[in-house]
């Protein structure tokens, strides 16, 4: 019996402390940086701008929440009042963009971009809108600047 | 001929007059915050995607987000914000249509600040309410800064809190939102 408790216990104490050690870590996990996170999609600004408009319950089943990595033509790059960048991918002739939501670690790459040059983009699809008067966009979050 | 040029350029300059009316942006900052008091845990989250427009003209205001787009410090919460309370799988969007119901009172062609009440009809996971917000509008050198502050009952739209939770999630969540508009050129 003795001999028996003396596996037991260490193994259930080793368990008990597995345990409380993933709680611990999957609690505190902080949202994954797009920088090494792998792309569920490699498209374009045109091909992923085309899916949204051309049946968007399809595309939401197939892009949203997934990281898509982005090449396309910088129409505007934009800085808000707390600092952080947004760079919008698109034709200047259309009101259709993407626009790619940049994260606070990549501001520095952000801000040495500019308008009619190319870049690629690695960001979490959150959806569409759509609007008559503004044009719709496709917008990607917590976005990495992957290649200039 | 002359005719269809000249009905046609007088569309144009009424569509671009009409626009002028209007302020807009796609980058505006949506706050959520349902700290329960008695929650050692904060449970906060903001969404900087936000797009609104403005009709100075008669005050129309409509804004549009995307609930995927809220950004939560802990990815777990998120997760859970995602596929158990706001479901945004099945409801992607929130949606804001309404009036600053003292429009007349702002002078948008001068700087100055001005106090606002917005009425309006809010959709949140499938479910519209009326709601009314008092905010701020702030008129600077040709654009207009737009702020509010309201709260809103989980249960109204019908967001579930499981009891284990219970202690943690405010039945009110409080919303700020803070919009910086730019005019609408055509």
């Amino acid at each position: 019996m003795k001999k028996k408790l003396k596996i037991i216990v260490p193994l259930v104490l080793l368990a008990a402390a597995l345990g409380g050690w993933y709680a611990y870590t999957e609690y505190n996990r902080k949202p994954a940086s797009m920088e090494n996170s792998p792309a569920d999609f490699v498209t374009n600004t045109a091909t992923l701008l085309g899916d949204f408009e051309e049946n968007e319950a399809k595309a939401n089943q197939q892009y949203l929440n997934r990281v898509i990595e982005v090449e396309g033509a910088i129409r505007a790059v934009s800085k808000d009042q707390t600092g952080l960048y947004t760079v919008t991918l698109g034709d200047d002739g259309s009101l259709s963009s993407v626009r790619c939501s940049v994260d606070s670690i990549f501001s520095e790459q952000a801000s040495g971009l500019e308008s009619g040059g190319g870049v690629t983009v690695r960001g979490v699809c959150t959806g569409f809108l759509a609007d008559p008067l503004l044009g719709s966009d496709v917008t990607l979050v917590r976005c990495a600047i992957i290649k200039k | 001929m002359k005719k269809s040029f000249f009905i046609l350029l007088l569309s144009v300059c009424l569509v671009n007059l009409a626009n002028a009316q209007k302020f807009f942006t796609k980058a505006g900052r949506i706050d959520f915050n349902a700290t329960a008091p008695s929650s050692p845990e904060t449970i906060q989250a903001v969404n900087r995607t936000v797009t609104c427009v403005l009709d100075v003209a008669n005050g129309n205001m409509q804004f549009a987000v995307l609930i995927k787009g809220f950004t939560f410090e802990r990815a777990l919460m998120q997760e859970h914000f995602n596929e158990n309370y706001m479901e945004s799988d099945k409801f992607p969007k929130a949606e804001f249509k309404g009036v600053v119901s003292n429009n007349a009172t702002v002078n948008y062609t001068k700087n100055g600040t001005y106090a606002v009440t917005v009425k309006g009809k809010l959709t949140i996971h499938g479910q519209t309410n009326d709601v009314e917000a008092s905010g701020k509008i702030v008129v600077q050198d040709g654009s207009v800064n737009a702020t509010a502050s309201f709260s809103v009952l989980l249960t109204d739209y019908k967001v579930d809190i499981p009891s284990l939770v219970a202690d943690k999630v405010n039945k009110a969540a409080k919303i700020e939102v803070a919009c910086n508009l730019e005019p609408l050129k055509s």
